[in-house]
């Protein structure tokens, strides 16, 4: 049983109505699919960045953006970037489009799963170099 | 009763962002859960929709804060070289080695991954609004959003009480 959406819409002072009939209509999934792509995209890039490091003492060394915090310093802001370079490249090609939910959660899903992989140890140690 | 300049940022980091974000799951969860149509009015779609809008961002809002505060502030203090140093004492110890080789280096690294996925949750809530009644597809992904963020961040949180408990900044 769903709730008139035109109900909800006159009761929100935040719906924006022109007529009843655009304020009622559904919304196209793509800004949401791009922005939890993008979270898994962002997610992989730190997993892989840590393999990486681990893997190489001059990709290690390169990633060192900060003294301080050492090579976290490079991976974080560089997973950051793709994040965001990611979000914004999705949202722009998806924004006006109505996609099957499936093929991409589950992407979204495996990206994820793969970033929980690559940033635990007992993993990502299996790749450090000698 | 006074707290070092260290004490202070690591309470900020753990206690004040940390807890926080984990507490407001709770209330973030009841929200997704009771956007049902059989459990709402209309009236009671609008308010709890923007409650939550609030309460998300918010919580993606605190989980940024948590891993900069985190890995900018603590976290340098924590791998001095001095043998003082947090990292320098587990290391010391084989007893205690693994508290940074296993969890902190799980921990600096997976705890990221929380502002991520929170904030396309929020996003979720964000976009849709009072849609989300009638959005089942959109709700679960919301709530599997949250959920995944409040598991990862509940570990990292946990490494991190246990890791402040064996050897603090």
């Amino acid at each position: 049983m769903a709730i008139d959406q035109a109900t909800i819409d006159a009761k929100s002072s935040t719906a924006a109505s022109v007529d009843g009939a655009s304020a009622s209509a559904k919304k196209p999934n793509g800004p949401v699919i791009a922005a939890t792509l993008a979270a898994a995209i962002g997610s992989i890039a730190l997993g892989i960045f840590t393999v990486l490091a681990e893997a190489s003492t001059g990709i290690h060394d390169g990633l060192e953006f900060s003294k301080r915090v050492g090579p976290l310093s490079g991976k974080t802001t560089l997973a950051v970037l793709v994040y965001i370079a990611a979000w914004g490249g999705l949202h722009a090609a998806f924004k006006k489009r109505d996609l099957a939910w499936k093929p991409y959660l589950r992407v979204s899903a495996v990206l994820f799963g793969l970033a929980l992989l690559f940033t635990f140890p007992p993993f990502f140690q299996l790749f450090a170099s000698e | 009763m006074d707290l070092s300049n260290r004490e202070f940022w690591a309470l900020v980091h753990g206690m004040a962002f940390g807890a926080l974000f984990l507490l407001a799951f709770a209330g973030g969860i009841a929200g997704f859960w009771s956007l049902r149509p059989e459990l709402i009015t209309p009236s009671g779609v609008v308010e709890r929709t923007r409650r939550m809008v609030t309460g998300t961002m918010t919580m993606a809002a605190v989980a940024w804060a948590t891993v900069i505060t985190g890995s900018w502030i603590v976290y340098p203090w924590y791998r001095e070289k001095a043998p003082t140093s947090a990292k320098s004492q587990l290391l010391a110890d084989p007893n205690t080695a693994n508290w940074h080789d296993f969890g902190m280096e799980w921990k600096e690294h997976a705890a990221w991954l929380v502002p991520l996925i929170a904030t396309a949750a929020a996003f979720v809530v964000f976009y849709y609004r009072e849609e989300l009644v009638n959005n089942k597809t959109a709700r679960k992904l919301g709530m599997a959003l949250l959920t995944g963020a409040f598991a990862v961040a509940t570990i990292v949180g946990l490494l991190g009480a246990l890791i402040t408990k064996n050897a603090s900044v």
